[in-house]
């Protein structure tokens, strides 16, 4: 398997195993960087018959073992992040994907400091304190997101009844 | 012993250990020769962070156009030729909204999505799985 990543560590692009030869020497000519997660050798499996019965050496009891299938490894661009070229599983929030609110109800949530929450309209908000705090003075849903890399971006529906 | 390869006026096939070729289900077989004309070349994700255009290096000259197909939440795209396969995602009737082919020149998948369209479509960022199926092998 191959993880293209940018320079924050965010894989852009994956490609699954068998990855063609022709698209690793295309990585690799376009200068980005990326990580080779080869196949991995699965555990020795005793060797089957052409009808598919199992086969034992001579004495009948050992089994005769032969390569084990191959084991493809699995990244994925939202669940993964490269690190000094290493793949590391991104850490989620705290924080979960619906919060329901009485009006005039206050949820708060630990998050990083430098954390960012982004509303439908797009407009950010930098949480600098490590405290997101949403409180319920309207009834409706608001569709916000959540983001600070590596952490896993959160999309999240705040919902006041 | 069972039967495991098959030969006949439908091509060839070769049935999973134990299972008998004369009755095996497509699912039972290790290898059908009527399989190579759609035969995977690669798959993978790519990580759509807005709207905007974005290149998938596939890093191969086919012949022909491949057929690619890709997914985002419920939403499945195909195309071949690049800018050939409009698609309306919203339902609004206007069929700009994005599209999905193969661009000849830099051999890359291209993934189009525009400024201008409404949900129900997932907003962008999100993770756009593919596959591009190889005709040139039939």
């Amino acid at each position: 398997m191959i993880a293209q990543y940018d320079s924050r560590g965010m894989i852009i692009v994956t490609y699954n195993d068998p990855v063609p030869p022709e698209i690793i020497a295309a990585i690799e000519a376009s200068g980005q960087t990326f990580v080779n997660l080869p196949p991995l050798p699965g555990p020795p499996r005793q060797k089957l018959d052409f009808s598919g019965e199992p086969v034992f050496e001579d004495d009948g009891v050992t089994p005769v073992l032969v390569d084990g299938n191959l084991i493809y490894q699995s990244v994925s661009c939202d669940l993964h992040y490269v690190k000094d070229g290493q793949i590391f599983e991104r850490p989620s929030f705290a924080v979960p994907g619906e919060i329901r609110l009485a009006i005039g109800e206050v949820a708060s949530f630990q998050v990083p400091t430098g954390s960012t929450l982004i509303d439908s309209d797009n407009s950010l908000h930098t949480i600098d304190d490590g405290v997101l705090e949403f409180e319920g003075d309207a009834a409706g849903s608001h569709k916000y997101r959540l983001e600070n890399f590596p952490y896993r971006s959160l999309k999240l529906e705040v919902i006041v009844e | 012993m069972v039967n495991r390869v098959l030969v006949d006026y439908n091509g060839l096939k070769v049935s999973k250990p134990g299972i008998d070729v004369l009755y095996a289900s497509d699912n039972d077989l290790l290898f059908t020769s009527k399989g190579i004309a759609y035969r995977p070349y690669a798959s993978g994700q790519t990580y759509i962070p807005g709207r905007g255009t974005f290149a998938i290096p596939i890093g191969k000259s086919f012949a022909g156009s491949p057929l690619m197909i890709a997914w985002a939440g419920d939403y499945v795209f195909a195309g071949v030729d690049i800018w050939s396969c409009f698609m309306d995602i919203d339902g609004n009737g206007t069929s700009t909204e994005a599209s999905l082919g193969w661009r000849r020149g830099d051999n890359n998948m291209v993934f189009y999505i525009s400024g201008n369209y409404q949900q129900p479509f997932p907003e962008p960022p999100f993770v756009l799985n593919w596959i591009v199926f190889d005709w040139d092998s039939a």
